[in-house]
């Protein structure tokens, strides 16, 4: 009963952050900038194209009906025209967002495999020499910045030792058929074995830069809360009832452990979304981040507005399951 | 009554609060990698307020017979693509990347902070509502709206400041207005309002210093990420402009001459790899040495 | 009388930031076949930490600096971890204080009583070891033991978290069990259930007991014999009736006083002056001598040395030797 009260609560929150977000969106691209008619239609614009858009944007109209505007247009899916490309930016977010999907996912998927033991050694290992290591390791992962570990990993792997592609998703000798977007599982539905190939060693380099970039924060937190959880009471009982070692740490604490780091998790995709970018540019990957990237570059200001409110909205959808399975997972809250 | 009398009182008066701190450095000492954090974040404030003093005269000078050069020992770090001295511009980017850091997070942290004590304090309508409103920025992934804000405003070091300083204050906000919250209900507060003390004077005397310790810790980090996000800015073209020698931007200049040039993005990416590395040792150790439960083991 | 543990000179220090805490200071036990101990003293004289040390389930900045405890014949101190935890759980049992925080609340009740049966017992199939683990449920009067299998700690009430902790400690037969303060979360009411149920099983399936607490009164009525504990020491050791009859220690002989008796005229409760010793500068010589009324020079020099005065009843006073 109180889970399905909680659900409902935290759905109607999600909503009026998304309306939110749709007010500071509108902030940014009609309030703040000098001319927003001037930045829509482009730097290069003619007189007549700024002229355009003013009509179109409404900018003589007061600000409310502007916003009316805005919001109409956003709920049809309008987010206007790319200068650069020439295309509806909704239609090029959609072509380019399994990308960034696929690279985030692997790379959380790394994350997730690689933190959580290193976080709960180093709290086996207290203050010890594997703890330190540990923690200079992955600190270093977070404080490097994300581009120039790319770069370095490219001049390396590639330039040096060629084991490694210079980019992109696939073999350029490679075809595969698009369904999801998602060209692993793409290549698996197809059972197209050198796309599988081609896809993984493409996704690799790219989604291990982006997940040392973020390693810290899942180790750090499961660091923090299997010490936290080795500290309670129920562990001294363990221990008393004579368990090895491993179904103390394991079944007993780390089960308690997982939980916050649940919520975590949430927080560290929305990371690595943001941080999609600057590993898209360098590995040239096809995703919005470079497509947000590009744009920048050229002050392309539709999309680099459109993108933004896709991550926004990504990103509050993902605190929103997180939050549910957290509640879902801890069994107090559950049974109320 | 003599200098040394009143220094005596003063160390009596405060017992407790010199005990505290006594065993805040000893706990810094037993943690090495803290220690380190501490060691390296003074060398770069150092080498910030006083590197650029000796490098000055080459960090524009062009010399385009000498251009893309391997590191040597005239030039440590090699010459970039206009033939300027890449070393020497690396040092004066720690100049650069220090004010940066300190404006942003000033602003961030001024704004966010007082609007967490108001917001916490008079609670009711204003609370909720500002507490929304953090939300909703909170709703971003921060370097998205910070790319939004800084497209809006223009090109230019000085929006890249301003527009990252927009996206932080929410944290800060976030993380007083619990505090506040609980502290406002302490007895020393009713206190202070039955002898008839101001609004004004209870938030700043009695719950600001009380809530300060977790800023200044999570202030240290940010410092650290506030640089990178400068950096990051740099990198895509919005922060910094050519010629500044701003790290960021030394990088994206320098990935389109890797190829053979790998110098040009290696020195001053590893400049920032290495200061953000600092102060997050120096923010994480502080966290775990202010930590309550660490304490008193 | 078959002794069953035997904890001979034990003296445990703690490091800590501020010194070197003498938390225990050369305690000399002994635990008989199938009787109830009763370990008293004030919060802080180390009780729990003795009884924890039998275990070796201290805290790593702990060191037993000297000392022997025999179990079965064997020094458990010089025993291997591995060894250990053959013992614990199966061989001597611990009833913690709270079972709200002593009681896993990730994992259900059948989990966490299984798993003892499951470790210690070879080859034991799972079904199996549930039918132990309702069978013990039944032994501690739990209602409808099959449901309480899939619950979880927090659905159920104070006084069924401890039978659970009981269950726990008792489904492997243990020869001894040591009930660390196992009735101070409790109401009264579910103090007096509780520790009759240990009482009724004690009895039934013939362990030995140490019952730690503060309480006087739960020692006169399910204790067998009384150590008397203070700032690290054993003061006094003898059988219950001894104790209540003719206490030899000054600090015995102030605790007593100071319990409400009903049964006594009313007049003013006598309190002991003076507070703990703090235990990383303890009081040279007697522990006790800076709040004992009887304190002579010798107490101040010399620490006392373990007399027996009468059959079976020892005292650490140095009015006695």
């Amino acid at each position: 009963m109180k889970l399905r009260y909680y659900i409902i609560k935290r759905i109607l929150l999600f909503s009026l952050v998304l309306f939110g977000i749709s007010v500071i969106t509108f902030f940014v691209s009609h309030v703040i900038p000098g001319d927003p008619a001037r930045l829509a239609a482009g730097l290069h614009a003619k007189p007549e194209q700024v002229e355009f858009f003013r009509h179109k944007m409404g900018l003589d109209k007061p600000i409310f009906v502007q916003y009316f505007i805005y919001m109409k247009g956003l709920l049809q899916g309008d987010l206007g025209i790319s200068i650069r490309t020439r295309r509806p930016v909704i239609e090029d977010i959609l072509n380019y967002l399994p990308a960034t999907l696929e690279l985030t996912i692997v790379s959380l998927i790394l994350i997730v495999i690689l933190g959580i033991p290193l976080g709960v050694i180093s709290a086996v290992h207290k203050d010890k020499l594997y703890d330190h290591v540990c923690r200079i390791w992955s600190l270093f992962g977070v404080s490097a910045p994300t581009f120039w570990v790319g770069l370095m990993v490219l001049l390396v792997f590639y330039l040096k030792l060629g084991l490694i592609p210079s980019g992109g998703r696939l073999d350029s000798t490679i075809q595969l058929t698009r369904i999801t977007g998602l060209y692993i599982l793409d290549s698996l539905l197809t059972f197209n074995f050198p796309a599988l190939v081609s896809s993984i060693i493409h996704i690799l380099p790219p989604a291990c830069v982006l997940a040392y970039s973020e390693l810290a924060i899942i180790t750090r937190m499961t660091r923090a809360t299997m010490l936290e959880t080795l500290s309670q009471d129920y562990i001294k009982t363990a221990k008393a009832k004579g368990l090895s070692e491993r179904k103390v740490i394991y079944k007993h604490a780390l089960r308690n452990a997982l939980i916050p780091i649940v919520s975590v998790i949430g927080l560290t995709l929305g990371y690595l979304l943001g941080g999609s970018f600057l590993v898209e540019t360098v590995f040239s990957w096809p995703g919005i981040g470079l497509y947000a990237a590009r744009s920048i570059m050229e002050l392309d200001f539709n999309a680099i507005m459109g993108v933004t409110i896709v991550y926004a909205l990504i990103y509050s959808l993902i605190n929103l399951i997180v939050d549910i399975i957290y509640t879902i997972l801890d069994p107090r809250i559950r049974l109320g | 009554m003599g200098i040394s009398q009143k220094i005596r009182n003063w160390k009596s008066e405060h017992e407790s609060l010199i005990r505290e701190f006594r065993y805040t450095l000893y706990l810094i000492k037993k943690s090495p990698l803290t220690l380190t954090g501490f060691i390296l974040t003074s060398a770069y404030i150092s080498i910030a307020i006083f590197g650029p003093f000796f490098v000055e005269d080459a960090i524009y000078k062009m010399d385009l017979t000498n251009r893309l050069q391997p590191p040597s020992f005239t030039h440590p770090f090699g010459t970039d693509d206009l033939g300027r001295d890449i070393f020497s511009r690396v040092i004066y980017g720690f100049r650069i990347s220090l004010i940066v850091g300190l404006t942003v997070l000033s602003i961030a942290v001024c704004l966010g902070v007082a609007l967490g004590l108001f917001a916490g304090y008079f609670g009711g309508v204003i609370g909720e509502v500002t507490m929304r409103v953090t939300d909703i920025f909170l709703a971003f992934p921060s370097i998205v709206l910070a790319l939004a804000l800084a497209a809006a405003l223009g090109r230019g070091l000085i929006s890249a400041i301003l527009s990252l300083a927009l996206t932080w204050w929410p944290w800060y906000t976030r993380l007083i207005y619990g505090q506040v919250l609980s502290l406002r209900e302490r007895p020393y507060v009713e206190a202070s309002k039955a002898i008839g003390a101001s609004d004004l004077h209870i938030i700043f005397r009695h719950i600001l210093p009380n809530c300060i310790g977790p800023v200044i810790v999570n202030a240290s980090m940010d410092f650290g990420f506030a640089i990178l996000a400068t950096a990051s800015l740099g990198f895509l073209g919005i922060g910094a402009q050519p010629p500044q020698p701003e790290w960021g931007l030394m990088v994206s200049i320098g990935a389109r001459y890797i190829m053979d040039n790998w110098w040009y993005a290696t020195f001053p990416g590893l400049a920032i790899a290495i200061t953000v590395l600092s102060w997050n040792l120096l923010g994480d150790g502080l966290r775990d040495v202010l930590d309550p439960r660490h304490r008193r083991s | 009388m078959q002794t069953l543990l035997s904890i001979r000179n034990l003296t445990i220090n703690f490091y800590t930031y501020e010194g070197v805490v003498k938390a225990i200071d050369g305690v000399n036990l002994d635990v008989y076949k199938g009787e109830a101990l009763g370990l008293v003293g004030e919060t802080g004289c180390g009780k729990s930490t003795l009884a924890l040390s039998i275990l070796k389930l201290l805290d790593p900045h702990a060191k037993i600096v000297e000392g022997e405890v025999l179990f079965n014949g064997e020094n458990l101190l010089q025993k291997r971890e591995e060894e250990m935890r053959r013992i614990r759980g199966k061989e001597i049992a611990v009833i913690f204080q709270d079972p709200m925080t002593y009681l896993n609340p990730v994992l259900t009740i059948g989990d966490q009583i299984t798993e003892v049966i499951i470790e210690h017992e070879d080859q034991i199939d799972k079904k199996v070891a549930e039918k132990k683990a309702i069978e013990m449920l039944r032994m501690v009067n739990m209602p409808d033991p099959k449901k309480v299998l899939s619950q979880y700690p927090h659905e159920l009430s104070g006084g069924m978290r401890q039978r659970i902790m009981i269950a726990m400690a008792l489904c492997c037969r243990p020869k001894l069990l040591i009930a660390d303060e196992a009735t101070s979360f409790l109401d009264v009411t579910t103090q007096r259930q509780i520790l009759e149920l240990i009482d009724e099983l004690r009895k039934k399936t013939d362990v030995s007991l140490i019952l730690i607490t503060h309480d006087l009164g739960v020692v006169a009525e399910f204790c067998d014999r009384v150590a008397v504990m203070y700032a690290g020491n054993i003061v006094e050791y003898c059988d219950k009736y001894a104790l209540f009859d003719k206490p030899y220690h000054p600090y015995t002989r102030g605790l007593l006083k100071a319990t409400p008796d009903p049964y006594r005229e009313l007049g003013r409760l006598e309190a002991i002056p003076g507070s703990i010793p703090n235990l990383i500068n303890p009081p040279l010589g007697c522990r006790f001598h800076p709040r004992c009324k009887f304190a002579m020079e010798i107490c101040r020099k010399e620490k006392p040395s373990h007399v027996e005065i009468e059959p079976g009843h020892f005292v650490s006073c140095h009015l006695y030797t």
